[in-house]
């Protein structure tokens, strides 16, 4: 793949192309692509073994989808002890990553010949660019959330899986309820909110993205977190709350809680303590009847009815989906699934209905989501969907048609030339 | 790894100072820069309002309050709300918000706080003498005063203002002193005016505070009993009417069961012997069973009593031979345990009903 | 190499053998190819026919597969192989031991069934492996029954990642001994507690099995349907308190837990069943329990027995109706539950099923040694079987005879052969008589060659079998994905071996195949990967997809198996290079490395573009393979990728073909360069291949695999030490006279 001395007079020709971009050059040198490929080995190999630290979640946030990041060597290694601490920097992948598309790029621009014999190998890297911004594209704008339906019931809303809002809903009207949500990035310690949809300020006082909490006797001392809280839950139930570290992993459980204080204009109307919990406020219940309160504790102000949560954050849908029954088979003697399967009704903007079927690797695509069979219960007659929004679903498949293009290509023509070659040695053998 | 780590040092040396020059690095560091802004896009977080469906399902009721009444911050039991009058010495009566599930006619109401006010109980004569129907904002009242039966100047009064709403009912009961209910007699009524209450579909916090339902005969012609709280469920089987496990925390066990058997399943002697064999205890004789057992009444019968105490283990039992059926109350298991439990065992006992009279 | 001169028949000898092995019947291995084209042979009337017994059909795991792969299976699960010991240690077919198991406990409580060959866990038996052995029977095993509970027990307290070997290994033998009470038991429902103080107030010992005076277990059986048949016409008893009602539910409790104690499922679906369900004995006479035993404590008497009045009284008809309804609205209502699979045992199911009435003539027939009866027996049992499930049962003769074959350990000692015969090629160029070495050399590359055509056919054949039995592509799990990598590179070293007829080819490809088969053995008896030891289990539901299966699957296994080949070729030359390097110093042999000079040249160009070559092919199927395993996680789970362990580890391998491609394009990397590149490439797909699965971490890892941890972890120390050899060995061998270039 060195620069062709033949001269071609085209305006395309890869002189000329040089000439034009003299600075590009360097940037396209293959030995650059070796050594990001080389690092992206380390990137991969490091994460991966991260993984069993930070679980799957963890290592994408601090490998993959960033810059640049630490790693020690493990303490359960050989000579762990010993090389633990030192901080060894990882290129990240939007790093990696966006040097790779700058270096393929380059070389497409100042290196690559526009030759019947070289197409494969432009289509193969083609594609790959494709696939590194798809994937890049991907990361940043794909949205994955859950629906949980129970048997016979309608759900109309998406949950994230990460990440809570504090939410205040006026429920005073029979016709509509009107929503107030706080995302938690807004939840800042010391911030005053307000909004003119919402006729008090909140001034959050304290916020985490997990905690343990305990429900103290009466009497007993609450502890620095929730000391200040004088109404709701938190007071009927003497909530304590210790904040404790996000847990990233697959099956990590998480419960937000926010305290803030209620205002209006300047007069505070009390504080209050709300947690989220992970699988749903409803569960509270279940955990202890005095906590049942936390999936609405009410404030009423001016004749209007608030009720008051902290939970995941929700996406409304225009249409909604009814779960008719679940199918749960697991193959005769064995532990090992078979099938899981959910009859669903789609009800449709328009009223119309449309019974579906939703179950392993064949998902629901509908209004630019796709759902697919997430987990299920059989004995409590659930079932959960992984509902996905990715507008760049798509790239992946085309990249992927061109680098098989590609790769046939290029290899028919190694293949054909060796198996000539052969053929005119063969008679030696 | 070795070899693979010197090899990609070795390329990135020689790419660096042979190919970049400063012009070059600076138009890098440009597309870096661009690079970096891929990574950082992200939504702003901003508060969202938008509309939906009601989702809230719990029944629903607002009010204005008065400015010179108080909440209570502590809601506890039915109440849904739960309000004082400010007053100069300090806060003073007891207004409350209760709703209920069902229709709750007015005479249980009534009767529910004319016991404590010393009412000798109503009936729907008496009742109708008290009973006016207010009518406020166009809502009707079912309006109740109960006044305390002592002689007094300034009695405890119970005003009861009911609303019914389909298959709702919410009351509104002002609990104070004579004189701070008719001062407060146009707050109050304001206050129900500004209410606006509608019914859940399900789950209200306040149901009719009764008495435990009386044990009922169950189909089958089974006894019933009361047991302590603290036995717990034991282990089922076909042959047990009735099964408890009792701890405590040292490990120590017992086993409560009540079977019952056609017949007289050989009669008082080998069922003894059989349990005293558990108990590691030599068998007895027609002669020497008063050693262990005595006579009980159970629900006005006459059965066996059987206290057999040995070192470590030790059994209670009632054995009940009747008409056409035995019935055998037996608790077995760690003496020490027993002991302490011998007195409820004897309480239960006396509680067995068969229903057969 | 004089005598090869004398005996130019010898590789004619090697071929012979080699095909010997691959096809005829040999030791315990008793089907030739020929078995599966042969149909059964009719049973002779005078012997037990273990033969027809090994075919009758029955469903283990989920798939209905014939008693000998059970017998097999269980085998190998209990003793790592599939051959069982009698008393003295003397080998007897699996189905022998099977029957005994089954039909005859006390005489297979003798057999040595069970492989303890852990120190600490023989010490616990009070033994020694150089005395004793390693091979115990039941008999011996039984005093220490209780340790060996309570060390298990506290083994299995620990997590995962916290047990050492002991622990592992005690908790095996607990899981072995369990499995086998299990196997004793399936057949005859074990007997109850003979001092029940139930059993003597309730007055039922006589309903019980007696051995002197009923023929067999069906009288018990019969005594139960009496009972039942009794209590449906009298559906007032039903009831707490009454005596018959406690007898039924006795019985009931006891057929019940029988069911627990059962491996396999021998009865064929009913007739009516239309779910078309195999029963276990106890299943057969009362049932499926709704719910695990222990919910039993959660009944509300009173509803019960209420509930249960109420179904016997109604008609069956109506009554099938209503126990789905239960089924279906009731789950969380133990009371409700239970009476629905009362109420069926009681009412719905009336008779004994005539198939327990033939096993248990095949169990008398096999004590008293009847062969009349037992050979009857097993006819109407395969007949039933035929008659109430006839498209489970097609494949079941074929599975049998594949069970007798066994392509795989064939093919493992095939291989050897071929590694024999090509190494003799190049023994055959270093000798001294220059007439007949090129001759011979040939002639045994040619052997290896078509040797390698062979085994590669029984191989395929072997891979063919399992995608027919199981009736999917042919990779499923790590096991069968060690059998498929072997047999991709076997198939692409003969393809390069057709062309470059250098033996080296056949070499490495022999070396490939042989290990990634003894990979595969050593993978089935991995009780966590492979727990009933049976390699062709079920599929869970996410991956129960047959047409990803064939692509993704397949293409990353051909990926991996490329890569691995071009490692061994970078292996081969990287022991040339250094063989080259060492005798071309000064104190070596003359012959030996003019011959490597001489070679030198052309092996080096030969290696080299080998290596390149199939580089390009892994690069191709792992690029491809990864991407196609993306799109399935599209269609999935909604995500291209989710850096899981698993796709890193296919990533890896993608990356480093895609650097060895780059590397020698740019002319970074010469020859030397590529194969060690290449040999690195072995440890980053043994990595991807075991290392991420024994992370535990991510959608992939099928289960922790830390005993494979020591083997990977000395075969990635050998890879990077030959690299450092490589580097290494000339500069310590370097002499300025000879020009190496």
């Amino acid at each position: 793949m060195c620069a062709n001395s033949r001269k071609n007079k085209s305006p395309f020709s890869l002189g000329v192309r040089k000439k034009a971009f003299p600075w590009l050059v360097p940037l396209s040198s293959v030995r650059l692509t070796l050594v990001l490929l080389s690092l992206s080995m380390v990137l991969i190999f490091v994460a991966t073994l991260e993984q069993v630290r930070i679980g799957i979640r963890g290592a994408q946030a601090e490998y993959f989808e960033s810059f640049f990041g630490i790693w020690y060597y493990p303490t359960e290694f050989w000579g762990g002890s010993f090389l633990n601490f030192i901080p060894l920097p990882i290129p990240g992948g939007y790093l990696l990553g966006g040097l790779l598309i700058l270096n393929l790029i380059a070389a497409f621009i100042t290196r690559f010949q526009m030759t019947y014999k070289k197409m494969g190998i432009q289509i193969i890297h083609l594609g790959i660019i494709l696939l590194l911004i798809g994937q890049m594209v991907t990361q940043a704008i794909q949205v994955e959330s859950r629906m949980q339906i129970n048997k016979g019931e309608t759900s109309n809303y998406l949950e994230r899986f990460h990440g809570v809002e504090l939410v205040f809903t006026d429920i005073t009207d029979a016709s509509e309820s009107k929503v107030v949500a706080i995302p938690e990035e807004m939840l800042e310690v010391g911030r005053t909110l307000n909004t003119p949809k919402f006729p008090l300020k909140v001034r959050v006082k304290s916020f985490g993205p997990n905690c343990n909490f305990d429900l103290k006797e009466s009497g007993e001392n609450r502890g620095n977190i929730t000391a200040g809280v004088d109404r709701g839950v938190g007071v009927s139930s003497n909530l304590s709350i210790t904040p404790i570290e996000e847990d990233f992993s697959a099956e990590g459980v998480n419960f937000s809680y926010a305290v803030f204080e209620l205002l209006d204009k300047s007069e505070s109307l009390g504080t209050w303590t709300a947690v989220a919990h992970p699988a749903g406020n409803s569960r509270w219940e279940s955990i202890h009847p005095k906590l049942a309160g936390l999936s609405f504790q009410p404030i009423r102000y001016d004749g209007r009815l608030w009720g008051m949560e902290l939970r995941a954050k929700r996406e409304y849908l225009p249409f909604s989906i009814e779960l008719l029954g679940i199918e749960n088979e697991f193959y005769q003697g064995t532990d090992i699934p078979h099938n899981f399967e959910s009859h669903i009704n789609l009800n449709l903007e328009s009223g119309q209905k449309r019974k579906a079927l939703v179950y392993m690797n064949t998902p629901l695509r509908h209004a630019g989501k796709t759902f697919y069979q997430y987990q299920m219960n059989k004995a409590a007659d659930y079932s959960v969907f992984q509902v996905i929004r990715n507008p760049s679903w798509l790239v992946p498949y085309i990249a992927c048609i061109l680098v098989s293009i590609g790769l046939l290509w290029q290899f028919s023509f190694h293949l054909i030339s060796f198996l000539r070659k052969q053929a005119k040695a063969a008679p030696a053998v | 790894m070795v070899a693979f780590v010197a090899c990609c040092l070795h390329i990135s040396v020689q790419m660096c100072l042979s190919n970049l020059s400063p012009n070059t690095l600076g138009r890098f560091c440009i597309l870096l820069g661009i690079l970096s802004f891929f990574g950082s896009c992200s939504e702003d977080p901003e508060i969202q309002s938008y509309s939906i469906t009601p989702e809230y399902d719990g029944p629903v009721i607002v009010w204005k309050l008065p400015d010179h009444w108080g909440e209570n911050p502590e809601l506890s039991g039915p109440l849904a709300g739960s309000f004082h009058v400010k007053t100069d010495s300090g806060p003073k009566g007891r207004i409350g918000v209760m709703p209920f599930r069902e229709a709750v006619s007015s005479l249980e109401i009534t009767n529910m706080f004319g016991m404590e006010l010393g009412y000798q109980g109503f009936n729907q004569e008496s009742l109708n003498q008290v009973l006016q129907v207010k009518k406020i904002e166009g809502k009707n009242f079912d309006w109740i005063r109960l006044t305390e039966r002592v002689q007094s100047e300034n009695p405890n009064t119970a005003l009861l203002a009911i609303l019914r709403n389909d298959q709702d009912t919410w009351l509104f009961p002002f609990i104070a002193d004579a004189q701070l209910i008719n001062a407060e007699m146009e707050s109050f009524t304001n206050f129900l005016g500004s209410i606006i209450a509608r019914a859940g579909k399900k789950e209200i916090r306040a149901v009719v505070p009764a008495l435990p339902p009386p044990p009922v005969p169950t189909a089958s012609g089974n006894p019933t009993w009361e047991t302590p709280k603290h036995w717990l469920p034991g282990k089922a089987s076909s042959m047990r009417v009735g099964s408890f496990l009792v701890q405590d925390g040292n490990g120590m066990e017992l086993d409560f069961s009540i079977t019952t058997f056609p017949g007289d399943v050989g009669g008082l002697l080998p069922n003894i012997n059989r349990w005293l064999g558990q108990v590691n205890l030599p068998e007895v004789n027609l002669n020497s069973q008063s050693k262990y057992v005595s006579e009980i009444i159970i629900d006005e019968k006459s059965a066996q009593l059987l206290i057999a105490e040995n070192e470590e283990k030790s059994v209670y039992g009632a054995l009940y031979f009747g008409p056409s059926q035995s019935w055998f109350f037996k608790l077995i298991g760690d003496s020490e345990l027993a002991r302490v439990e011998k007195e409820n065992f004897l309480t239960l006992l006396s509680t067995v009903c068969f229903h057969d009279h | 190499m004089n005598f090869l001169t004398k005996f130019p028949i010898f590789p004619g000898f090697l071929f012979c053998l080699g095909l010997y092995v691959a096809i005829l019947p040999m030791g315990s291995t008793r089907s030739s190819l020929f078995d599966f084209f042969t149909p059964e042979s009719k049973p002779e009337t005078d012997i037990i026919d273990l033969e027809g017994f090994s075919h009758i059909p029955v469903l283990r795991g989920g798939r209905v597969k014939p008693m000998d792969s059970v017998a097999r299976n269980t085998l190998l699960v209990l003793r790592n192989k599939r051959t069982a010991l009698d008393e003295s240690g003397t080998k007897i077919p699996a189905i022998e031991w099977f029957a005994k198991v089954l039909f005859n406990p006390e005489e297979a409580d003798k057999l040595k069934t069970f492989v303890v060959d852990h120190d600490q866990v023989l010490g616990l038996l009070n033994r020694k492996f150089a005395e004793d052995g390693k091979f115990y029977s039941y008999n011996d095993l039984e005093p220490f029954l209780e340790q060996i509970d309570q060390s298990a027990r506290e083994s299995g307290k620990l997590e995962r990642e916290k047990q050492d070997s002991f622990d592992q290994n005690i908790i095996d033998l607990y899981r072995s001994l369990i499995l086998y009470r299990k196997l004793k038991h399936t057949l005859s429902p074990p007997a109850p507690p003979s001092d029940s103080e139930m059993i003597a107030d309730l007055g039922i010992e006589d309903l019980f099995f007696n051995p002197e005076t009923d023929p067999d277990l069906i009288s018990e059986y019969q005594r139960f349907r009496d009972l039942t048949q009794a209590i449906s016409k009298d559906a007032d008893s039903i009831r707490m308190g009454s005596n018959e009602f406690a007898k039924v539910v006795f019985m009931l409790d006891h057929y019940s837990r029988a069911n627990l104690w059962s491996e396999f499922f021998p009865v064929p679906p009913e007739p009516e069943d239309t779910k078309k369900k195999w029963r276990k004995v106890g299943e057969s006479l009362v049932g499926e329990e709704p719910l695990d035993s222990q919910e039993k404590r959660n009944l509300d008497p009173v509803q019960f027995s209420s509930l249960l009045r109420e179904l016997v009284l109604t008609e069956p008809n109506e009554l099938k109706k209503k126990i789905d309804f239960i089924y279906e609205t009731e789950k969380m209502n133990p009371s409700a539950l239970f009476a629905a699979q009362y109420a069926e045992a009681i009412k719905l199911r009336r008779e004994v099923d005539p198939i327990l009435q033939s096993y248990e003539d095949l169990r008398t027939s096999f004590l008293d040694n009847d062969p009349v009866r037992f050979n009857s027996a097993v006819a109407s049992i395969r007949n039933a079987c035929e008659e109430r499930a006839p498209d489970q049962v097609g494949k079941i003769i074929f599975e049998k005879t594949y069970n007798e074959y066994e392509p795989f350990y064939r093919s493992s000692l095939a291989y050897i052969i071929i590694f024999v015969s090509a190494c003799l090629s190049w023994l055959c160029l270093a000798s001294d008589s220059a007439k007949f070495n090129s001759k011979h050399a040939t002639s045994f590359r040619n052997v290896a060659y078509q040797l390698t055509l062979i085994i590669l056919l029984a191989h395929t054949f072997g891979l063919l079998g399992r995608m027919y039995i199981e009736g999917r592509p042919p990779v499923t799990n790590l096991y069968s994905s060690a059998l498929f990598i072997g047999w991709g590179a076997v198939l692409l070293c003969w393809f390069t071996e057709k062309y470059l007829r250098l033996g080296i080819a056949s070499a490495m490809g022999a070396v490939v195949g042989c290990g990634s088969l003894v990979i595969a053995h050593n993978l089935s008896l991995d009780s966590s990967l492979n727990p009933t030891g049976d390699t062709m289990e079920m599929m869970r539901a996410v991956l129960d997809s047959n047409f990803w299966l064939a692509t993704h699957v397949v293409t990353v296994t051909i990926g991996y198996s490329t890569t691995f080949l071009a490692g061994f070729l970078g292996i081969a030359y990287v022991i040339h290079y250094l063989l080259f390097q060492v005798t071309t110093s000064p104190n070596s042999n003359g012959k030996l490395s003019s011959l490597l000079s001489s070679s030198r040249k052309q092996v080096e160009k030969t290696l080299g573009s080998m290596i390149f070559g199939i580089t390009c092919f892994s690069l191709f199927f792992s690029l491809i393979g990864t991407v196609l395993g993306g799109i399935w996680a599209d269609q999935s789970w909604g995500r291209f990728w989710g850096w899981d362990a698993k796709e890193n580890g296919a990533l890896l391998i993608v990356i480093w073909n895609a650097i060895i491609l780059h590397a020698r394009w740019s002319g970074v990397a010469r020859i030397r360069g590529i194969s060690t590149l290449a040999i690195f490439g072995n440890v980053v797909t043994s990595w991807s291949w075991f290392g991420t699965n024994m992370l535990g971490v991510g959608l992939h890892s099928y289960g922790f695999m830390d005993k494979a941890f020591n083997p990977l972890m000395s075969f990635i120390v050998s890879q990077v030490v030959l690299i450092a050899l490589a580097y290494t060995v000339p500069i310590l061998f370097r002499r300025p006279s000879i020009k190496t270039g």
